[in-house]
């Protein structure tokens, strides 16, 4: 007997500033109304998906993301650098018999641990971001955030993903950051489907481009969303359309949508807008639960 | 006591540091001066800090600069290697002499 | 050869836009010479704005990828022990391990462990970089990247570096930079003439751009700013120019949010082509930018003069 579990929908673009956010919020406050929802922020530079719900209560204290980096024993050292050898991503330097180490650049993949012949780095905890779970009304909300300037984007990721899962929820509409770059991919994966918001202007269609490829090579069903309709003159559902993948929403462009989206306020009440948001829901639901239960 | 600058010409100081062609080293014990190549300037990341590794293998103690990006100056410090910061497109001699006799 | 470097922390806030803008305004004066730069590799849009007509490309090799040979690989699962970026999967049949490539992060901590020596390294190719002329006149440079790939400070410098091969000692270069505030951007900025700093008027557009003021001025950059998308909000856009007021940026103008701006992001369309009021005041910014760099110039040059002189 299958175990119900969440229906992922992740929702990406290929380029920033299409509105992805604006879409996962209210896709997710759609959603609340007859299913327990959560909302899962995983653009974790810059999370803003709570600034549509300014009266957020946090449920409990944020909880730190942590990754193990290496912590250098001088007294053990032997000075072979094998540790600056084996990094990749420059984080380790063996300055003249001395280990330095650059927390910053390290990603905590472990290699210079292991491949030590003397044992001489140890793993020590480091923070690189937390974890936050709020409630909006109906609607949970679980926000990844990485430390200022910090890269180690996939360790936050990846752990605001493990809680979302842990939040039994029937939904979870994931917010991921835009592009293909490798933050994007891993918060895509995993999903049971992928919307894309896509604008109608040519830069939106190249990046859109890119998007679909990535979806299609990691095998999760996508669909298009075109926001700001209207004012661009790319053919964004005839590209659609030559790639196979269906265009379940439009969204127009509006000047009052523009202005609420400058400073981040809900438009609950902005019927065409909701009910477009609901009429993607029911039709990518429909396309998880038909693949859930097959 | 040694001293190194960026160089992509080999005549004049370059405009970065993690990223140079090579490095000018100079040794004021019997003011000898090489050009070494940057051999770590096609790493993916950590140029600055490889740079500084670099230098550091080399034993050198100030670094004459026009720049040095926020993580190759916690590694240079991390080394000691003092940082003195001149100007991009300076002559190497000139740039140098500025350091070693600095006019009042 | 002067550069400078279009930022702004921010996705979507107009960087591209201003900075090919820009580019078409210095080569419209007769006798100038432009090259672009474009290192916002995750949305490469400069070559569409400006109708990129490509000449040259080249394979761009980050650093070794990762890769199991099937037919050695005994499913042993010490790869997956390791892997800590959740970047390995059980083939179809259950008889050996593949690496996904678009989630690999390249560290090589499988290799390590393998007992059967099925982890191997490769010559992944990353992407590829561009030479291409265009219609309104900058060369350009760019380069697009295979998905799970991210802009780093070597692809920078080599887009930046081919940028400066190709431009002459009296040209401008206008490196549209990477987004964000990470190695890339610092790479983006580092050895500009002039760094130009694009405010969105919005909660994160403003919150983005403080962070690259912060490091713009921990690099010791010259710096200016440009407001965009304002008139949305007039909180919004009083908060960006107090921001900019305490932080000490001059501003070079504001561009107001207009939808017209955005339907130019069409092929072979830049600002500069708008016509209309609209134009008029973006070009207006664009044009105390380019006055700016141009007073730059003229010191630049009579120090030089100067030199010679003595």
């Amino acid at each position: 007997m299958r175990e119900p579990r969440a229906a992922v929908i992740a929702i990406a673009s290929g380029k920033g500033g299409t509105g992805k956010t604006t879409i996962a919020a209210h896709l997710a406050l759609a959603c609340s109304r007859s299913h327990k929802t959560v909302l899962v922020d995983l653009d974790v530079e810059a999370p803003d998906a709570s600034g549509y719900f300014p009266k957020a209560m946090l449920l409990e204290e944020a909880e730190p993301v942590q990754i193990p980096i290496p912590s250098f024993l001088p007294q053990r050292c032997t000075g072979c650098g094998l540790c600056a050898k084996s990094c990749r991503f420059g984080a380790i330097v063996a300055l003249g018999g001395v280990v330095s180490l650059s927390k910053e650049l390290c990603k905590g993949c472990g290699r210079c641990v292991s491949v030590c012949p003397a044992s001489a780095l140890e793993e020590i905890k480091m923070t690189v971001g937390c974890t936050s779970s709020f409630t909006a009304g109906k609607l949970g909300l679980l926000e990844g955030r990485m430390e200022v300037g910090d890269i180690r984007s996939t360790a936050v990721i990846e752990a605001a993903k493990r809680r979302a899962t842990a939040y039994d929820a029937a939904i979870q509409i994931r917010d991921c950051p835009p592009g293909v770059s490798c933050s994007a991919t891993h918060s895509i994966e995993g999903a049971d489907y992928v919307i894309l918001v896509a604008e109608p202007t040519e830069f939106s269609l190249h990046d859109l481009s890119a998007a679909i490829k990535l979806t299609k090579s990691r095998g999760i069903p996508t669909g298009v969303v075109i926001n700001r309709d209207g004012f661009g003159s790319a053919d964004i559902a005839g590209f659609c359309a030559d790639k196979f993948v269906p265009v379940i929403g439009r969204i127009a462009f509006l000047r009052s949508r523009a202005e609420s989206g400058a400073s981040a306020s809900l438009w609950s009440s902005d019927v065409p807008f909701m009910d477009e948001m609901d009429k993607i829901a029911t039709t990518v639901l429909e396309s998880v639960s038909r693949r859930v239960l097959a | 006591m040694k001293y190194a600058l960026p160089t992509d010409d080999g005549k004049t100081v370059g405009k970065v540091f993690g990223r140079a062609k090579s490095f000018a080293l100079y040794n004021d014990a019997d003011a000898s001066y090489v050009i070494a190549a940057n051999e770590g300037l096609d790493a993916e990341h950590g140029a600055g800090t490889g740079a500084a590794a670099f230098l550091a293998g080399k034993g050198v103690s100030v670094l004459i600069a026009p720049e040095v990006g926020p993580k190759a100056a916690t590694a240079l410090s991390a080394a000691g290697i003092r940082i003195e910061i001149t100007e991009v497109g300076k002559e190497l001699g000139e740039a140098m002499a500025d350091v070693i006799v600095p006019s009042k | 050869m002067t550069t400078v470097s279009v930022a702004s922390g921010k996705g979507g806030a107009g960087k591209t836009s201003i900075a090919t803008a820009l580019a078409v305004s210095i080569a419209a004066v007769p006798g100038e010479t432009c090259t672009v730069a474009d290192c916002d590799v995750d949305a490469a849009n400069g070559a569409i704005a400006l109708d990129a007509r490509e000449r040259v490309r080249f394979p761009y090799f980050a650093g070794p990828g990762f890769t199991i040979k099937a037919s050695a690989c005994t499913a042993c699962g010490c790869c997956i022990q390791a892997c800590r970026f959740d970047a390995i999967r059980k083939s179809i049949d259950g008889q050996s391990y593949a690496i996904v490539p678009e989630l690999c992060e390249r560290c090589g901590a499988c290799l390590d462990t393998c007992p059967s020596g099925a982890v191997t390294m490769y010559e992944k190719q990353a992407g590829e970089f561009f030479v291409a002329d265009t219609a309104p006149g900058p060369i350009l440079v760019y380069a697009e990247l295979e998905p799970g790939e991210d802009t780093s400070g070597k692809l920078v410098r080599v887009v930046r570096d081919r940028a400066g091969q190709l431009a002459s000692d009296a040209s401008v270069i206008v490196v549209d930079s990477a987004p964000g505030i990470g190695c890339p951007v610092i790479a983006s900025l580092s050895g500009v003439d002039l760094a130009i700093i694009v405010v969105e008027a919005s909660v994160s557009g403003i919150r983005d751009a403080r962070r690259l003021v912060d490091l713009v001025r921990s690099m010791k950059r010259k710096a200016i700013a440009i407001m965009n998308k304002t008139g949305l909000s007039a909180n919004m856009d009083a908060r960006a120019r107090t921001m900019l007021a305490e932080t000490g940026i001059p501003l070079a103008g504001e561009i107001p949010f207009d939808p017209v701006l955005r339907a130019t992001e069409e092929s072979g369309k830049t600002w500069f082509s708008i016509e209309g009021e609209v134009g008029d005041r973006v070009m207006a910014t664009i044009e105390a930018v380019g006055g700016v760099i141009s007073a730059m110039r003229r010191k630049e040059s009579s120090a030089v003069v100067m030199k010679e002189k003595l």
